[in-house]
């Protein structure tokens, strides 16, 4: 097997350490590839953590510990939960699909530009193939849309049918030529410099956060155990088996890990002695058009194949991209990045994004840039993805580097892993099948897409129904609500966006905000000061006025050191603050009862 | 498929929507009201300073009594009510429109002769004004602020930049301060403020909040709540001056960057828009370029007092009630560069009766300035104005007396006074 290449050291820039891992990598002749090198000019941000401190996991023992609620991780719980197998997945952030799962295209691939041998070609292929059936069962928005590429150097126009012959030979069936005239006939926005593109059909759409909900709650509907604000401090090992894994929650005593865990895969693999990759992240920020623009901008998935004059090797190119729900996604731009959770967006993408593609798509305009987002790509050195049992230790699996197509392929990585799994158990022989599985998972109702009659139908059944919160997206009350009695429970103004569209229209929620904060405040009972926008420490309001003056005013009147001992002074100081608990829980009843 | 027939549809129940439903009762037309929340008003409802009505009532209301004027004498006429219900299609057939309306009770088929949009504006948030940086809560636009504080009765920041000096910024800078937070400062990336000269003073220097002309927000940053924010200062042509970055600490940053017509509905009917207004092209009986669909209020464009919106409802409402199918004989209303919107931008020539309101912007701050309404050159009609503001909307009542031809050219001209 040969050992595991490790580089160390110290280096000024995070470039530079990535650069010298690139070129640790080339050629490399051991199996794997750590880059330890220290980054003395920056230190990378800490891994933003829960805040929840408590002991529900303690002396759980199940057979399989899911760690990352991404797609990857919630792909896996379902596909397991085929099985009857103890199953608990645990997320650290407050709701599953919050990184990369949640920040990316949405765009089922097709493999164009994967290496035929990579195992990123291999999972895309195959995964592709299995979208239909799987967002049928889950209930998930899909469409094949298809592919346009387009050569970057405008010289292979003419040349373009001559590759259909590689196309062929590396599995795309489908894939022909289209012409100027035909490809304007779909895409009336691009320019008309392109003479000829290549036209995959086996690319679609689909929201991301919503598949990887969907999986969550149909693995949560049969059997799994979902934890979330759970994040693994550190694991024990004995002779290559993990003994136990400690989190936040308690210490758990998992018979396999299943390490999922994204861009800190690398960190979990070397808490179970396991380490033999390094994740470098990549960010991306990705613009988000508007609907009335996205209409005439774009109809399918637009991308481009070729060298760009400065070529650099990890660098994607930006693509264009109707997305399931209406709006166009315009990017990502791609750059190392040493912090892996650094989500801020800057000016200078967005730029760099649109100068790219203004060439191609002359009417591109900035004023039509409805929001932005950035992602952070695991990419590992290798620049593929690592799924396979651990090296050094024992009851390990990995299924990380999963950066683009990530999404794609975890349809089939979800269903490699569980082979893997089953075959650690003994085989499907001595694992039984868990009876009451159901594929099926009953996707909330959207009355903006239904006809009339079933509208109808729907708001009779439950009139919140009829009442449209959201006028950007067309989103009633009853979808909010019921949004917030799902089995994956997340009372959050961005779980109930994520979940439904409220608020994410081209008034940002400045009309509907308040009224989504009220929903979430009357049907889980917290006070809508206790509302977070997201993690932990976000919450959108401070809460009555009158009665964080009423404190500001106790606390300034606070008497000095000297008076503190007289014992007169502290009864009434007692008695006052009595006074103002009485007053606060009367409020807080009074408006619990409105 | 059951239908209701109707003369009149309202969509929206603020103050245009009041007065137009008002006004088309009166006129003798059956109106129906739309309004998505549970009460008529709008966002007078959470309006609760004063300064409301000064032309129409000559007090100084408060948006709640002024809207509760307007209710009062809805409840005078024959008007139906809708509350809590919206508008989910809008079918143009050519000689009526067929409207589909959602609420409680199911899904509701109504046609109507013509409908008016009152649909009101929408607030320019973050991504709008080009702000960079994390998404930290604690970023609100002015109206949802204003919701929390006054509707909902819960405080959005302790310490707050509020960005952009439009009149709902300016306006919930003091509801702030009077609820016991500190507003470090109000910033705006013009030279002047956007909101009116009277809502700075008693706002801002009356509480002491600093007003920063020239400078804008351009990053926020903090995980969860927001931490801090970069201000920068901006040149002339808004572009952002390097180098001149300062961090200040806050809890909350509110976004009055100003306000955008709401033309959805519009936007499905294929209305053409106007790229100066943002909201829908119409004639003098505020009819937009489809025929049978008026629009008024801030849905058309965005005005800075309520009595002028009032107005504007009243004649789209009226001109809805007489609307017959016919010919329409526009003329523009064309406007040099001293302007920097009319509207209306047409006069319908077979509907000119009585005076016409033109209502305009300046483009820049002028003293001591006549405004002209020329037809063919010539003098039409002329008024004077001590001081004329871009953010302050000035109207012009205009009686023809010429008779106007589709050949005749109409222009609105400035000129000093001396």
């Amino acid at each position: 097997m040969g050992g595991c290449l490790v580089l160390s050291g110290e280096l000024g820039t995070w470039n530079d350490v990535v650069q010298a891992g690139m070129i640790a990598v080339e050629d490399n002749p051991f199996f794997g590839f750590v880059n330890d090198i220290e980054c003395t000019g920056e230190k990378p941000m800490p891994v933003r953590t829960p805040k929840i401190e408590d002991s529900i996991l303690e002396w759980e023992e199940p057979d399989v510990l899911i760690i990352g609620g991404g797609v990857t991780g919630c792909a896996i719980a379902r596909e397991l939960s085929r099985y009857d197998l103890g199953i608990i997945l645990v997320e650290k952030e407050h709701d599953v699909a919050m990184q990369m799962s949640g920040r990316n295209l949405g765009v089922v691939q097709s493999g164009v530009g994967l290496k035929k041998t990579s195992q990123r070609f291999k999972f895309s292929r195959l995964g592709n193939a299995m979208f239909e059936n799987l967002c049928e069962e889950l209930e998930v928005n899909f469409t094949r849309t298809g592919q346009f590429v387009y050569q970057k150097n405008r010289l292979w126009d003419s040349f373009l049918s001559l590759t259909l012959l590689y196309w062929k030979w590396m599995g795309f069936k489908d894939v022909r030529v289209v012409g100027r005239d035909e490809l304007r006939k779909y895409e009336p926005t691009v320019s008309n410099d392109i003479r000829a593109a290549l036209f995959f059909p086996s690319t679609g759409v689909v929201n991301p956060f919503d598949l990887t909900i969907a999986y969550a709650e149909n693995a949560v509907q049969n059997g799994v155990s979902l934890f979330l604000d759970t994040i693994v401090q550190s694991m024990t090992t004995e002779d290559g088996i993990i003994k136990s894994v400690v989190t936040n929650r308690g210490t758990i005593k998992p018979k396999v890990v299943i390490n999922a865990a994204g861009v800190f895969s690398d960190y979990i693999a070397s808490m179970a002695g396991d380490r033999f990759y390094s994740i470098h992240p990549q960010k991306g920020t990705t613009a988000v058009i508007n609907k009335k623009a996205s209409a005439n901008l774009i109809q399918t998935v637009l991308t481009s194949i070729g060298k760009t004059p400065a070529k650099r090797r990890h660098t994607k190119d930006c693509c264009v991209v109707r997305s399931i729900d209406g709006p166009a996604l315009v990017g990502p731009d791609n750059f190392e990045t040493i912090h892996r959770e650094d989500f801020s967006t800057s000016l200078l993408s967005i730029k760099e994004i649109f100068s790219s593609l203004s060439k191609i798509i002359p009417s591109l305009d900035e004023q039509d840039i409805l929001a932005y987002y950035s992602g952070i790509n695991a990419a590992t050195y290798e620049d593929d993805f690592i799924i396979r049992k651990g090296v050094y230790t024992s009851n390990i699996i990995h299924a990380a580097g999963l950066q683009s197509p990530g999404l794609t392929s975890a349809p089939a990585v979800s269903a490699e892993v569980c082979r893997i799994v089953v075959e650690m158990f003994g085989g499907e022989d001595s694992v039984s099948k868990n009876p009451e599985f159901d594929p099926k998972r009953i996707a909330l109702p959207r009355p903006s897409e239904m006809d009339d009659a079933a509208r109808a139908g729907l708001i009779e059944a439950d009139p919140d129904y009829g009442v449209i919160i959201c006028r950007c997206e067309g989103i009633s009350k009853g979808e909010i609500k019921n949004s917030l009695r799902r089995n994956v429970r997340c009372f959050t103004y961005d779980g109930v966006k994520r979940r439904v569209r409220a608020t994410m229209g081209r008034c940002h929620g400045s009309c509907c905000g308040p009224r989504v904060i009220e929903i979430i405040s009357k049907e889980t009972g917290l006070l809508p000061h206790n509302v977070r926008k997201s993690s932990s420490g976000s919450e959108k309001l401070f809460g009555n006025p009158k009665t964080l003056l009423q404190k500001k005013i106790s606390s300034s009147s606070r008497v000095s050191n000297r008076d503190r001992t007289d014992p007169e002074i502290i009864a009434g100081l007692h008695k006052r603050a009595e006074l103002l608990q009485a007053t606060k829980e009367n409020e807080s009843d009074n408006f619990s009862g409105s | 498929m059951l239908m209701s027939r109707v003369g009149v549809v309202v969509i929206g129940g603020g103050p245009a929507g009041l007065a137009a439903a008002i006004a088309a009762s009166v006129d003798g037309a059956s109106v129906l009201l739309v309004d998505r929340d549970t009460s008529l008003g709008g966002t007078l409802k959470q309006a609760i300073h004063n300064g409301f009505g000064a032309l129409r009532h000559g007090d100084r209301l408060t948006g709640p009594e002024y809207a509760f004027a307007d209710i009062s004498n809805l409840e005078q006429t024959n008007t139906f009510v809708m509350l809590q219900t919206s508008v989910t299609k809008v079918v143009n057939t050519g000689n009526s429109f067929q409207l589909t309306l959602c609420n409680r009770h199911g899904i509701v088929f109504v046609e109507a002769k013509c409908v008016v949009l009152a649909t009101g504006c929408i607030e320019r948030s973050a991504n709008h004004l080009s702000i960079h940086g994390s998404r930290p809560a604690g970023v609100f636009t002015a109206g949802s602020a204003q919701y929390y504080l006054n509707i909902l009765g819960q405080l959005p920041g302790k310490n707050c930049i509020i960005l952009g000096s439009s009149d709902p910024g300016l306006i919930i800078a003091r509801r702030l301060t009077l609820e016991g937070a500190r507003v470090l400062g109000v910033y705006e990336p013009s030279q002047s403020p956007a909101g009116l000269l009277q809502n700075v003073s008693e706002c801002l220097n009356d509480y002491f909040i600093p007003l920063h002309c020239g400078h804008t927000v351009t990053h926020v940053t903090g995980s969860g709540r927001l931490k801090s924010v970069i201000v920068q200062r901006v040149d002339k042509n808004l572009n952002v001056i390097r180098g001149s970055e300062n961090r200040i600490k806050c809890d909350s940053l509110i976004l009055a960057g100003g306000l955008i017509p709401d033309t959805e509905l519009a936007d499905s009917l294929g209305i053409p828009i106007s790229d100066v207004t943002d909201g829908p092209i119409c004639d003098q009986n505020f009819m937009t370029m489809t025929e049978g669909v008026f629009c008024c209020g801030n849905a058309l464009f965005i005005n800075s007092m309520v009595d002028y919106i009032s107005e504007c409802g009243k004649i789209a409402g009226q001109n809805a009630a007489r609307f017959m199918y016919g010919e329409r004989q526009l003329i523009s209303v064309s406007i040099n560069k001293d302007f920097l919107t009319v509207t209306p931008q047409y006069l319908d020539l077979g509907m000119l009766r009585g005076e016409a309101l033109l209502f305009f912007r300046p483009r820049e701050r002028r003293e001591n300035v006549i405004v002209k309404v020329l037809v063919n050159g010539q003098v039409e009609y002329s008024q004077e104005f001590l001081t004329l503001v871009p953010s302050e909307v000035e109207r012009l009542a205009v009686n023809f007396n010429t008779a106007l031809t589709p050949e005749s050219r109409v222009e609105l001209r400035m000129e000093n006074n001396i």
